[in-house]
């Protein structure tokens, strides 16, 4: 479903990612470890375009995101669904309207969004708080809200940056389970963290990013966990 | 359908963002209004102006007053044998007196200051030159006196107010861009976590940018509506009094239609507030909104 050739980044001089290559198969779940610095956020930023790669090829479904035009871009992101460290919440807005917002711009109707929106708060486990306020919500439930959004729409690939660097490790096993969850239904996960004590209790394939390069891939090593 | 309700959400939009500029929107109406209440006075000034000169192009008519003990009728007789000339009528100095005494309350028994005149009309309006520079050396004559004489001065007083006046819009509109683009920058900046959320849902470029262009095409709206009305009182008090005035004194064949075309002005103005109030929202998340 992914597929990363010969991908490089470069902001200026800087080299963020240096000769990335790895395949990632349709409802895999993927963790990307390495220290900060280390290049994980560009390399999601890339999948969804807030950034460029500036040399090799990155496919999505056999389509190259690269060479994608801007006015292809909103199509791309309406496959995917995006979660973030800071959650990147409205604060004044309730927890239904937060999710209910992209639809609303994507012109779904209504009902439609009642139903979605109910749906996928069910799955999170928040269908109660639907009326809350994201400051009336613990972090780890903020950020449940925060996957809710992501998977609102049923994106085929889920792309979480550090989804749980705000958390205490007991929330941030919950939030990874939850994860894991979504990819069992069928979704492709890719989920950044430089936490990678917490990885090690998954038996999760984990891409290891140090200083721009891909240092370690369990599927290809021996190693099945580079921290054990 | 889901057009229909795209529509609808933007106009939504537009009015949370018009409900969070709060103050800033009376600011921006107002120096709005103003530049273009300005902009639609220069315009309706000029129009105002070029029809009393186009009337007075067209003038067929001109008075000729007489030396005193002139052989009135010989002279009249001797006008109105020239091929252009239609018509001459002769005015007593008597019966014009009478006229202007009667206009202008003077006491009967003032003594008479008038010459006798002849009123002379001509066929076509071209033909009113050529007429008065062949009367002119004729004895017995006073004075010719005829419409486009009397304004010469009129038109350079149009072309200075009118560049003045132009220029001061032109200012305004400057100083107004530049508040309109601000008050949009900041609103955009403020929602920049609620563009971003929409961005990455991939909504399409058009829904974010909309409600900020309609914002601003919305202080387009309201100012062009509200900067009318003091031009609708221009025209209706001391434009429409000034040609009642002037056909008195006048004792030409003047013709004010309309007044002046205020309807079309309005159009200009509102095409105008709309046109540049939208362009500036645009250029505003052009610059500030990415993909
Ligand atoms: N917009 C940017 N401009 C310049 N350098 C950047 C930018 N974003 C990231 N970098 C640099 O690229 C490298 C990788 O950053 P990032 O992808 O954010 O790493 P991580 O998410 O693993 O912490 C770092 O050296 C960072 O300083
Ligand atoms: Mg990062």
């Amino acid at each position: 479903m992914i597929k990363f050739k010969n991908v490089s980044k470069f902001y200026g001089p800087i080299k963020a990612l240096d000769n990335i290559n790895f395949e990632i198969e349709a409802g895999e779940m993927v963790f990307i470890v390495g220290p900060s610095g280390a290049g994980k956020s560009t390399l999601m930023k890339l999948l969804y375009r807030e950034e460029r790669n500036t040399h090799g090829q990155i496919l999505i479904n056999n389509i190259d995101v690269s060479s994608l035009s801007e006015d292809k871009i909103p199509y791309l992101r309406r496959r995917m669904g995006i979660i973030f460290q800071d959650f990147k919440l409205l604060p004044n807005k309730s927890i239904f309207d937060n999710i209910a917002y992209g639809l609303r711009g994507l012109g779904v109707s209504e009902f439609e969004i009642q139903k979605r929106v109910a749906g996928a708060l069910n799955l999170v486990g928040l269908l109660e708080r639907a009326d809350a306020f994201p400051n009336e919500l613990s972090g780890g439930e903020q950020q449940r809200v925060g996957i809710a959004r992501a998977i609102v729409q049923g994106p085929p690939l889920v792309i979480a940056d550090e989804p749980t660097g705000n958390l205490d490790p007991k929330t941030s096993i919950e939030i990874f389970n939850l994860l894991k969850s979504v990819s069992l239904r069928g979704t492709t996960v890719i989920v950044s963290t430089h936490n990678h004590k917490i990885v090690k209790e998954f038996k999760e394939r984990v891409l290891v990013l140090e200083d721009g390069k891909l240092v370690n891939d369990t599927l290809l090593s021996s190693v099945s966990n580079p921290y054990a | 359908m889901r057009s229909i309700r795209i529509i609808w959400r933007i106009l939504k939009e537009t009015y949370q963002s018009i409900k969070f500029s709060g103050m800033s929107n009376f600011m921006v109406i107002s120096i709005l209004t103003v530049t273009l209440a300005l902009f639609g006075g220069v315009l309706q000034f000029n129009s105002s102006i070029k029809q009393i000169y186009q009337n007075l192009d067209n003038q067929l008519e001109f008075s000729i007053y007489l030396i005193e003990g002139a052989e009135t009728k010989a002279i009249a007789q001797k006008i109105s044998q020239i091929e252009a000339v239609k018509k001459v009528d002769i005015i007593p100095k008597d019966i014009a007196w009478r006229t202007f005494r009667d206009k202008f309350g003077f006491s009967e028994d003032s003594s008479n200051p008038l010459p006798d005149t002849l009123h002379v009309n001509v066929k076509r309006a071209q033909d009113l030159k050529p007429v008065i520079e062949q009367i002119k050396n004729y004895s017995g004559i006073e004075q010719i006196s005829y419409a486009p004489q009397l304004f010469q001065g009129l038109r350079r007083v149009r072309s200075i107010l009118f560049s003045f006046g132009l220029f001061i819009t032109l200012i305004l509109a400057i100083s107004t861009i530049t508040i309109i683009s601000n008050t949009i920058q900041l609103i955009v900046k403020s929602r920049s976590l609620e563009i971003k959320i929409l961005r990455l849902v991939g909504v399409d470029d058009w829904y974010i940018r909309g409600p900020f262009i309609t914002h601003g095409i919305f202080y387009g709206l309201v100012s062009s509506l509200i900067a009318i009305i003091p031009l609708v009182i221009f025209q209706n008090f001391v434009w429409n009094s000034f040609q009642a005035s002037f056909k008195t004194i006048m004792p030409l064949t003047f013709s004010f239609d309309s007044g002046n075309e205020l309807g079309l002005i309005f159009v200009i103005m509102f095409l105008t507030g709309i046109i540049v109030c939208g362009t500036s929202s645009y250029m505003v998340t052009n610059r500030y909104i990415k993909v």
